[in-house]
Formats: structure tokens, sequence, C-alpha cells
């Protein structure tokens, strides 16, 4: 075979393999595992994504908060805030392999399109920290607001968005020249930001306010800010935090923390169409690889509850460790 | 260092109670809706009640063991009516409120002598920092100083578990929800 060939069978080989990945990554029936931080026994609970069993308990770092799965899916990425750096799970042996530096209290991260760099956010000392994930070195450290917290990178890889709770303002950074290009005021102490897929829209939740913005990116205006009213809930207890948008972009779910309910939001005309019940003090989710489960980490009740994305049902609650934090669905 | 430990005393959070010292958010009054799928009857004779008083009063009682409470929990619940359940809900709702609130008035004060003691501290050091090397004084002052900033971090440490107690008592409270809810 010349050689000409054999690159031609070899990439034909490569793509078959890629797309296989891809397509078992994507059929419902694959396996798949459910990872959950928690923040107070300062470990990772590693589930079974079909029995919701606890295959380990894996220890990490002091408060692990933040996780972010690798592009390739083979790692986690690990905010362990009071140890002061990044951890990096490796999820074939399920050990920590490597630390990554970060800044004081990293909270939350967001990787980028390639996988290439982590923007994490140090609530201590008001800034943005580039992280080469290759090197394990801070490249790059940006000004932002008052207590930066919730980060988030736009599809075509040229804006990280950086929420400051002190500020209440959502920071879009230029990801080449490293600068603020706008900042926009939302609701009191923002903690979470997530970005459309097509990177027309950003929805940055609102802590304190109980409010979800959706911030025009190309104008950075509001186009509206969604405002949750649950009867017999007290206002101060709707805590708008971690917001999971659908594949197909029509639902938002956005969690209300201690209000213990996940808001269901049709993600076009931005009504809220259902709130469902789940576990107390609700934070974060993530979906399962055919988004038909929804999988929110309740912070009081330290377990996890599943939700039927598509009937917008709660169907299990499962207990994980101690104030479980963040989630992440993975290979 | 002090500016550091003066601002853990106190509240961060923007738009909240600057007396707060804890970094959760408050949630000062707890409801039943938070808790429950659907209306709860409000219930405000409960205390009246000579069988639901001592019930309640003993299930919400933080001295009472959880696998305890939730066992009568079941035992009463199983017996009653869903609306029954529900009035039941009201009044543990109202009794974990009148507890969570002496212990927010207690960790507030716990932050207010914080927040003290963080100004007594600045001021020492402040004065040290104005004294000649070599007065005699100087020495003491500064292990007067030393003192209180071990007091503060020492309060610092009991502020983190006080901090945890009200979302214990929240927990507590969701768990006898679900139990009442057959959940």
């Amino acid at each position: 075979m010349s050689f000409a060939l054999r690159t031609a069978a070899l990439r034909a080989a490569l793509l078959v393999s890629v797309a296989a990945g891809a397509m078992l990554w994507a059929h419902p029936a694959c396996a798949f595992r459910v990872f959950v931080s928690n923040e107070k026994d300062n470990t990772i609970t590693v589930l079974d994504g079909a029995s919701l069993k606890i295959l380990q308990t894996v220890a990490v770092g002091a408060r692990p908060r933040g996780i972010v799965l690798s592009k390739d899916g083979r790692s986690l990425y690990i905010c362990t805030s009071d140890a002061d750096h990044i951890e990096v799970l490796d999820l074939a042996s399920l050990t920590v392999t490597r630390t990554l530096p970060s800044n004081p209290d990293p909270e939350y991260m967001a990787l980028s399109v390639d996988g290439k760099t982590l923007y994490v956010a140090n609530e201590d000392n008001s800034q943005v920290s580039v992280l080469d994930v290759t090197k394990g070195e801070i490249t790059s450290e940006i000004p932002v607001g008052v207590e930066p917290e919730g980060m988030a990178v736009s599809p075509d890889g040229r804006t990280v968005l950086c929420t400051s709770e002190t500020t209440s303002m959502a920071h879009f950074i230029d990801t080449v020249t490293h600068q603020v290009v706008a900042s926009v005021l939302v609701g009191t102490r923002p903690r979470f930001a997530v970005f459309t897929r097509d990177g027309a829209r950003v929805w940055v939740s609102s802590e304190v306010a109980g409010t979800v913005a959706v911030i025009d990116t190309a104008t950075h205006r509001i186009i509206k800010t969604i405002r949750f009213d649950l009867p017999d809930v007290p206002t101060a207890a709707i805590q708008a935090v971690g917001i999971n948008l659908s594949e197909d972009g029509r639902t938002a779910f956005v969690d209300l923390g201690p209000a213990n309910r996940v808001a269901v939001v049709d993600a076009n005309d931005l009504a809220i169409e259902k709130y469902l019940l789940v576990g107390q003090r609700v934070w974060h989710g993530a979906f399962s690889p055919d988004q038909g489960t929804l999988y929110v980490a309740n912070g009081i009740s330290n377990d996890m509850s599943v939700i039927d994305a598509r009937a917008l049902e709660v169907t299990q609650s499962v207990p994980v460790g101690q104030s479980p934090w963040g989630i992440v669905v993975a290979p | 260092m002090l500016i550091a430990c003066g601002q853990g005393a106190s509240a961060q959070i923007p738009g909240q109670d600057p007396n707060w010292p804890c970094a959760q958010r408050l949630v000062p009054v707890l409801t039943p809706g938070s808790y429950w799928a659907g209306n709860v009857p409000a219930n405000t004779g409960w205390r009246d009640d000579d069988k639901m008083f001592p019930l309640v009063t003993d299930i919400v009682n933080r001295d009472t063991p959880d696998d305890r409470a939730l066992a009568k929990l079941r035992q009463y619940a199983g017996g009653v009516p869903a609306a029954q359940r529900g009035m039941l809900f009201s009044a543990l709702v109202d009794e974990t409120n009148d507890e969570r609130t002496l212990l927010i008035r207690r960790i507030e004060q716990l932050g207010l002598r914080q927040r003290r003691m963080g100004d007594v501290v600045a001021d020492i050091s402040t004065k040290v920092d104005e004294m000649p090397a070599n007065d005699t004084h100087r020495a003491d002052l500064a292990g007067e100083r030393d003192f209180d900033v071990r007091a503060f971090q020492e309060t610092q440490r009991t502020m983190r578990y006080a901090c945890e107690a009200p979302a214990s008592m929240e927990r507590r409270l969701g768990a006898f929800a679900r139990a009442l809810q057959g959940k």
C-alpha cells in the first residue's frame, strides 16, 4: 500500500473511531457516570448513570465546588476552594493526577473551546486567572469587579463572561486581548452564566435578587429579567443560581436555592412554565447524555434530585455526600 | 491580616442585613411552601391542642434524635388524613421558626461581638504602631493585641459552626416534610 493510501486509510479509520465515540456518547443507552462535588466532606461522589448507585467516593482537596469536564472527557477539573488550587481527577483511575495553580479561593471556572485554557474566578482578589492547562501555568490575570464568580465561554470562543458578586455585573472579556469590552449591570449577587448554543444570548442568574437576566451578546443589552414568584415561599429564599439550557434550545432549568424548586422556563418567550419541588438548597445541575434527565445537587438535604426533563417531573432522590455543590455527567 | 479578619466577621452579601455574619444568605423566616407540594393549611391553634402541642415540641426539639423524631412523625401521620398531615407540618414550621429565630439572634450577637473585637484590635494596633520602639509599654500592648487576635480567631472558628446550625434545622424540617408526604 502506498504512503498516500495508507494515510487515507488511517484517516478514514480515525474518522470512524471518532464518529463511533461520538455516537456512543450520544446514545441513550451509553454507559455514563455522574460526578458530584461535596464541599463539606471534601469528596467527589461517582455514580453509575443507569442505576444511580454510588460507584466510588473520591477524596479530594479542601472544599470542592466548581467542577468542569475536559474536552476529551477523560479528566475532571475541580476547584478545591480552601486548598487554593485546581485538582485534575483522572476519570479512568479516579485518582487526582495533577494540581494546577489558580490563585486564591477558586470557586468556578470555564474551559476554552479548544480545551487548552481554563478561566478561573478568584473571589478574593477581584480577578480572572487565565490558566494554560498543558503547562500548568497562569499566563494572565484579568482585573474585573469585586468577588468574581460565574464564568462562561461563548461557543465561538471569542468571549469569556465573568460575573462579579459585589459589583453585580456581567463582564464580557475578549479572549484574545483579555480586555473587558462591556460590563452589564444585572441583579444583586450574580452567580452563574451560560451562553445559548448559537451564542446569541447569555443567561446570568442573580442569587440575592432571585432573577435571571437574559442578555443579547451583540448589543450587551438585557432582553428580559426573569423573576420568580412562588406562593408561600419567602422572597429571600428564592435564590437563582445554576442554569441548564437544553441542547434543542427550547427549555431552561433554573435552580432556585433554598426555595427548593427548579424553575422550568421556555427559552424562547422566556416565560416560566412550571416549578419542580426538589431537595433543599438546589445549586447546580447537569443533563444526561441523551438530555432526557437532569440531575441537580441539593446542598442542605445532601442529595441529588433526578428530574425527567421531558415529562418535567421529579422522579427520584439519591443521597450523595455532605453539601453537594456541582454536578458533571461524563463517560 | 486584621482587615481580612474584620471582613470575615461582618456581612459581605450586598442587599443583606449587615448584622448577619455568615456567608450563607439569611432566610429569616421559613414557610411551609418551601417544602410542600401544594397548599398547606394554616394552623394557628396547634399550641392549644392537647395532642399536637407535646408532639410538635418534642419532634422539633433539637435534643430529640432525628430517627426518633421521624418515627414519631410517621406513627402519627399513618393514622390521619392528608389534610391533617399538612396541619401538623404547618405547626412544625411554626415551632422550628421560634427556635431558629432565637438561634439567629445569638449568631447575630456573636457577629456583633466580633465586629467590636475587630475594632478593638485595630485600635490597639494603631497605638502600638505609633509608639516609639524603646517605649517600655510597647511590648505589653503588643502582647495584649496578640491575645485579642487569638480570641478573635477562636470565635471565628466557632462562628463557622454556628452558621451551619440554621441550615441543620432546615435539613431536619425538610426530612419531616418528606416523611409526612410519604417520600
